[in-house]
């Protein structure tokens, strides 16, 4: 897939400098578009039945960045928190859901897993599911056709080089997938991966947005007959030796494949190509 | 139901857009505290004083108090006395009351309520001894209070209260007091201590103590910490195993957004959300769960005050426990106000929310949203069916308008003896087609409870206890304005058809399909319908002739970029000469102003084929039924849920050999029976007979309208019957 944008002449392989980030725009950024058959990101108020958010929450795109790049899990946080990085969402498709039941095996370690070979302790033991167990229902909500644009800014010079150069030679670290493992994405790229962020033009008051808006609900005015969704999702993350955690939640606003007209006073704006992205 | 406190609103009203289901929980939170009134201060969230409403003395109904004093003012902690009195309501607030749901164990408060079925003097003892030593961690099991005495500068209140209960006499001195005093009945008791103390000794002095004095628990900040302590281990501490670390950190609470020490084993009233299910998530660590659910103190008793609320905006429909949650996505104070005011009324659906909040705030009440969740819970194994985050009134209601529409014969010829269905005339008892069917607030209930999905779709989980349900799809669909595929739409009528019809007993799902019918119409004058092959004149309502207007869409809105009055009028016929009309010349009128006004079969000769071959079906049908006496008819061999191309081939034959038969053995004038239909169907499919043809129509698309076309047949006769009363010459035929 082939988009049209405002590339960046003049890089070659490996010659890909950090955008500079300020007032939370940055000067240039990278894009793709990410589309499955299916997706689901399960929202953290669920356990005992699984939802889906509706947009991948910010901490889930730095998730896929960071595997499309090959980076060590809790190793990314810093390179896409709120400080350092800007991400832009455009949910490209109108949101549509599925609920589906699914078959799987039990996985409580004290119930449903079977051991085998040795004590674990100078020899291996395995641990798996048992598999002559009944099969338990669970359901799940899914997105149909999910599609995501995203433009991604980092001030780490290292994870921009390589998730850069992942995205110009169309591959990847670890399999990209919409939220599941087994629900694979596909990341296609513009001809240029790379595109400067131009200034948003306007006369002020009004602005018609192509990306979700993200931290300003209330910057978003109204159209009628328009369904926009609200959606509150965890933003950033931060970890340490026991652990990472939530340290940012933010409130998404967007219309699925439609833009959103809005108030820019409240919200961090750039051109990418010719439409007006809200970064956060 | 008490006005809420707009102080206690303003307090805990969640900042910023009302975003999610934890936020919309927190905001009836903050309504039900700001309406028992008595969340101010430091601990004023803990406390659950309305747990003792069934404590206190009520009329001739005693119910007691038992108070433990203690002097704290000696060398070394006394127990001066024991009272036994009434509770009084106004004892409550002292009491510092916060409860522990569990029937074992004990409350979060010092306070504690006895047993429901009342207690006796020995059980009373029993609880005051636990006031004095379990409670105050005196033999270890409460360390989250052990914790609290030792880092609160007045913790050696507590200490004193534990060096108490550990005396070796405690409970002889304290069966002394009681026995003296205990009623001879066995009351409902309440159990608590009062302490002597000389206020300038605390910290934390009690408010508006000058002097020595006693002093109960919810005076003393001491107590109160430690009944906090208390309620955030248990936070912290659900469903985890002893020897596992509580779950609790710091992180941003995903209520608030505020940094805070958050905690990950909240208990959710909608049971959603819990730490056990290992079975699904693989090495689950529970102590982790505040990690990714990070809710901060605060938040989580919000959502716990407001559970009460939640379950207040439900109902079970058809097994589906269905939540529909008004609020507003920016919510002052005022709003929330109003908002209390409509979940405390009698209103469950949005139809009736709506209705209501026209009544109670009509300036706000266009920007009123609902969270709606249908919930199945099978002896505990929940489920979500469907979860719809925005809904707003807007679309349920222009399909309840578009539905009144076409079942109103004022607006529509659909169920009208000038062209169309006899619907189920004179029976008003039938849902959605009888007289329940022209109010558009009935409508509305009807789609948003997921009755008008649930009639029409076909329902292929019975037994099972979760699917993809494609009535649940539809409803969702009529709620949140979804483009609705008309192409699956279509596959699931028939599917419900194929349920319905019994041909051993001569059901074909009349009623079914007439809602159908009448749904189909309605989604498009409603503008949700969408093709994905491209077919727009499936999607396309009804043109209108004469007088009849539709009122939901404007009357440009045709395919073809007509009006109204750019339509060719079918002329009514005119009366022969003995000044009869005649009964096919009425047919021949109906069925050409039916298919006229309707672009899916006037716009498209393949699918008028069909559909005519099944009028001719239907017509041919009833006649044998009628004049031949047959069992068997037509319409019993030819099911329409077994139609296909090639089938409708080999019938066309067949239908006009026995239209030519009967005309001969009725001795019609004419050649063939029915010719007004013959003469259509050849004129539709004219150019490729039918026999030779290659049809281009999806299998649903032949199935449906073809079983369109049989029941229009089959109320042909009776509906020129109808019509000719409606027009003896004698009247004027206005209509012409």
């Amino acid at each position: 897939m082939t988009e049209s944008s405002g590339a960046t002449a003049g890089h070659g392989t490996g010659d890909w400098e950090a955008p500079v980030i300020s007032d939370g725009v940055p000067d240039r950024c990278l894009q793709c578009t990410i589309r499955a058959d299916w997706g689901h990101f399960r929202r953290i108020d669920r356990t005992v039945t699984k939802q889906t958010y509706r947009i991948p929450p910010r901490t889930t795109i730095a998730g896929l960045l960071a595997a499309i790049a090959g980076l060590d899990r809790d190793s990314y946080y810093d390179a896409f928190s709120l400080e350092r990085s800007a991400i832009g969402i455009e949910v490209l498709e109108p949101v549509r859901t599925m609920t589906m039941p699914s078959l799987g095996l039990g996985t409580n370690p004290s119930e449903t897993f079977e051991r085998a070979g040795g004590t674990g302790r100078k020899t291996v033991q395995v641990e798996y599911p048992d598999s002559t167990t009944n099969r338990q229902i669970h359901s799940y909500e899914y997105l149909v056709d999910p599609a995501y644009r995203l433009s991604i800014a980092t001030e780490d010079q290292a994870v921009y080089e390589t998730l850069a150069n992942r995205l110009d030679a169309g591959t990847s670290h670890y399999t990209p997938s919409m939220g599941l493992s087994e629900l694979l994405a596909t990341v296609t790229t513009p001809e240029a991966v790379e595109t400067s962020v131009g200034s948003v033009a306007g006369d002020g008051t009004s602005v018609s947005v192509a990306s979700a808006i993200p931290d300003a609900t209330d910057a978003v005015i109204p159209q009628p007959g328009q369904t926009q969704h609200v959606e509150r999702v965890p933003a950033a993350m931060a970890a340490d030796a026991s652990g990472r955690w939530t340290t940012d939640y933010a409130d998404y606003a967007f219309a699925g494949g439609e833009s959103i007209e809005a108030a820019p006073a409240e919200l961090s704006l750039g051109t990418v190509g010719d439409r007006a992205i809200a970064f956060y | 139901m008490a006005e809420p406190d707009p102080d206690i609103v303003e307090q805990y009203l969640p900042d910023g857009p009302i975003s999610s289901l934890r936020r919309i929980q927190a905001l009836y939170g903050a309504l039900a505290e700001a309406e028992a009134g008595d969340a101010d201060g430091e601990f004023g969230l803990y406390y659950t004083p309305g747990d003792l409403s069934g404590y206190v003395t009520q009329g001739e109904d005693t119910r007691y108090l038992a108070t433990a004093h203690v002097d704290l003012t000696g060398e070394s902690p006394e127990l001066t006395d024991v009272s036994v009195r009434p509770l009084q309501p106004s004892d409550v607030d002292m009491l510092g009351y916060a409860r522990y749901p569990p029937g074992r164990g004990i409350d979060h408060s010092i306070t504690h309520r006895g047993a429901k079925g009342g207690s006796d003097s020995e059980q009373t003892v029993g609880y005051l001894k636990q006031r004095l030593y379990r409670w105050t961690n005196g033999g270890g099991a409460e360390p989250a209070i052990g914790e609290l005495a030792d880092e609160h500068p007045d913790g050696w209140v507590i200490t004193q209260l534990a060096a108490l209960g550990g005396k070796d006499d405690i409970e002889e001195q304290l069966t002394q007091h009681v026995e003296q005093e205990f009623p001879a009945t066995e009351p409902r008791v309440t159990a608590t201590v009062a302490i002597t103390i000389d206020p300038g000794e605390l910290e934390h002095a009690p408010e508006g103590a000058s002097g020595v004095g006693e002093f109960y628990p919810g005076q003393l900040h001491v107590l109160n910490a430690g009944m906090r302590a208390r309620k955030l281990e248990k936070l912290s501490r659900k469903n985890l195993e002893d020897s596992d670390p509580p779950s609790r950190g710091q992180g941003a609470c995903m209520v608030t957004g505020k940094e805070a020490e958050v905690f990950g084993t909240a208990q959710d009233p909608l049971a959603f959300y819990t730490v056990q299910h290992a079975e699904k998530f693989p090495h689950l660590s529970k102590s982790d769960a505040w990690r990714s659910h990070s809710i901060s103190a605060e938040a989580a008793l919000l959502i716990q005050s407001g559970g009460a609320f939640v379950d207040e905006c439900s109902r079970t429909r058809g097994g589906i426990r269905v939540y529909t949650l008004p609020y507003f996505v920016d919510c002052s104070v005022d709003d929330a106000i109003d908002l209390h005011r409509l979940i405390t009324g009698d209103a469950t659906s949005i139809g009736d929310y709506h209705d209501q909040g026209e009544e109670l705030f009509p300036d706000a009440v266009e920007r009123l949203r609902f969270y709606v969740i249908g919930v199945r819970n099978d002896s505990g194994d929940i489920n979500v069916l469907f979860e719809e985050p925005s809904v707003t009134a807007y679309w349920p209601r222009r399909v309840a308008q578009a539905h009144t529409t076409t079942i109103n014969t004022e607006t529509s010829t659909t169920f009208d003896s000038t062209a169309g269905f006899a619907g189920l005339r004179g029976d008003s008892s039938f849902r959605h087609l009888g007289q329940a069917g022209r109010h558009p607030n009935t409508m509305l209930r009807a789609v948003v409870d997921g009755t008008y999905a649930r009639d029409t779709l076909e329902r292929p989980f019975e037994e099972a206890p979760v699917s993809d349900d494609p009535r649940e799809w539809l409803t969702q669909s009529l709620l949140t304005g979804q483009e609705i595929p008309v192409e699956r739409l279509l596959s699931e009528y028939v599917a419900r058809l194929e349920d319905e019809t019994d041909l051993a007993n001569d059901q074909y799902g009349t009623y079914v399909l007439y809602v159908q019918i009448a749904q189909l119409e309605a989604l498009a004058r409603a503008g949700l319908l969408v093709s994905q092959t491209g077919q727009t004149e499936l999607t396309t309502p009804p043109r209108m002739h004469d007088s009849t207007t539709d009122t939901t869409e404007p009357p440009t809105a045709f395919a073809d970029g007509g009006t109204p009055t750019d339509q060719p009028s079918i002329a009514f016929p005119e009366p022969t000469d003995d000044g009869e009309l005649k009964l096919s010349s009425l047919r021949e009128y109906r069925l050409a102003r039916f298919i006229d006004e309707r672009p899916a079969l006037a716009d498209n000769p393949e699918r008028r084929g069909v559909f005519l071959a099944g009028v001719l079906l239907g017509q041919l049908a009833h006649h044998q039924r009628r004049n031949r006496d047959m069992n068997q008819t037509l319409r019993d061999m030819h099911p329409a849920h077994r139609m296909t191309g090639a089938r409708l081939s080999r019938l066309f034959p067949e239908l006009i050999s026995k239209s030519s038969a009967y005309a001969t053995e009725m001795k019609s004038s004419s050649t063939q029976l029915f010719s007004e239909t013959i003469e259509r169907l050849i004129d539709a499919v004219g150019d490729h007979p039918p026999s030779e043809r290659d049809w281009a129509l999806p299998v649903e698309d032949i199935r449906f309208h073809f079983a369109v076309g049989t029941a229009y047949g089959a109320d042909a006769q009776s509906q020129a019957y109808e019509l000719r009363d409606e027009h003896r010459p004698s009247e004027p035929a206005d209509d012409a």
